[in-house]
């Protein structure tokens, strides 16, 4: 009965620490489906429901800086805000397909950063 | 003894998360001289079994492969020039020795510590010669032989971090230490590297730091290129590092962290 109570501690451990690290497979699910929007052509602010909207078009690329697209996207400007510039319209976002993957990802980590951690003392020795 | 095992581990973890101190430099032990790219650079360069060429018919780049020996050494490479900043001193007013003379002094430039970015011994004095360019021109031979013979240099130990994956955030962080270490003066050797597609695996040692546009800029001695340094841009909006376009990758967004310094990098 301890001893089957020892095993599940060690398991919760191996899992809340695969959780706690970067785990490799979690980390390169988010790699993959982080995208970067540059701004590329704005069009001049018009009044919508009383506000200032500021509309323009960005370009989307991945975590490689490979193109997917353009996407237009509109921001609310406060009434004595300025125009924001093309660079502070830059975002880093995560795509949405990303978060149904993640128990999956969590799961294969639980196996993964264990066995990378058993082995990576052979690069510690071994490496320069 | 379970207990000596748990001290044990501790105290692995503890130089792990501080990093392998440095040896205790003299109190009288002079600053690092600034890296200059022009003197402080070999004459010759890592090659790449891959280059990009233009394609007559296309115009695109296209992959060509190259039958070169000295490939795959960036990372020695490196390493192999801030040890001669280092550990170094050249002497062109003593008189030249014979080439066993210069190959002993070589190897025992390459014995010490590469991990140091200060001095902690007297420097190896290399006689008759002004600079590790002119050195390493009238020696390229030997010094790519000895870099060839030195097999743990394709794989620092640094290189597990590769697979454990960074965030904008954790490359942000990284970008501004590297910026601090630079700008303080030391020579910081930095892994270049896209993964798990490795379009580039690369390693190059960062020399020189300016602000431009809110931006952070490298300048950087790539060892697949003698003929002048390089420059590295982190851009801070979109947290990436980018690196220029070069015979062996299109350029562009890569993940950046500085080996040769502690003990797991």
């Amino acid at each position: 009965m301890a001893s089957c109570r020892r095993r599940w501690r060690r398991a919760a451990a191996v899992v809340s620490l695969a959780i706690a690290l970067p785990g490799c497979v979690t980390g390169h699910l988010f790699a993959a489906g982080r995208r970067r929007e540059y701004a590329r052509e704005m069009d001049a602010p018009v009044e919508e429901g009383g506000a200032r909207v500021l509309r323009y078009t960005a370009e989307v690329t991945d975590d490689a800086g490979a193109s997917c697209g353009t996407v237009v996207r509109t921001v609310r400007l406060a009434p004595d805000q300025p125009i924001p510039t093309r660079r502070e319209l830059t975002r880093v976002r995560t795509a949405a397909w990303v978060y149904p993957l993640v128990p999956l990802s969590l799961a294969a980590d639980g196996f993964m950063v264990p066995t990378l951690t058993v082995l990576s003392p052979v690069m510690l020795i071994m490496g320069d | 003894m379970d207990r000596a095992l748990r001290s044990a581990v501790a105290a692995l973890f503890c130089v792990a998360a501080f990093g392998c101190g440095p040896a205790r430099l003299p109190a009288d032990a002079p600053p690092l001289r600034a890296f200059r790219f022009a003197t402080d650079t070999f004459a010759w360069v890592n090659d790449s079994h891959w280059v990009l060429v233009p394609d007559p018919a296309s115009g695109t780049l296209v992959w060509t492969p190259q039958d070169v020996r000295f490939a795959l050494h960036c990372a020695g490479v490196v390493r192999a020039a801030r040890q001669f900043l280092v550990h170094a001193r050249f002497d062109p007013t003593a008189a030249r020795v014979e080439p066993e003379g210069y190959l002993a002094l070589a190897r025992s430039v390459l014995a010490r510590d590469p991990r140091a970015t200060r001095a902690t011994e007297p420097p190896i004095v290399i006689p008759g010669y002004r600079d590790l360019r002119t050195f390493s021109a009238d020696f390229e031979p030997m010094l790519k032989e000895e870099l060839l013979a030195d097999w743990r240099s394709v794989v620092p130990r640094g290189d597990w971090r590769i697979v454990v994956p960074f965030t904008p955030g954790m490359q942000a962080s990284i970008a501004r230490t590297l910026f601090g270490e630079v700008r303080a003066g030391t020579p910081v050797i930095a892994r270049v590297f896209r993964f798990p597609v490795m379009t580039i695996n690369h390693a190059v040692l960062l020399f020189g730091a300016t602000e431009d546009a809110g931006d952070l800029v490298f300048e950087a001695y790539d060892p697949n290129d003698a003929s002048g340094p390089i420059t590295i841009r982190f851009d801070i909006a979109a947290e990436t590092f980018l690196f220029p376009a070069r015979n062996y990758f299109t350029g562009g967004p890569v993940q950046v962290y500085e080996v040769y310094r502690g003990l797991l990098s």
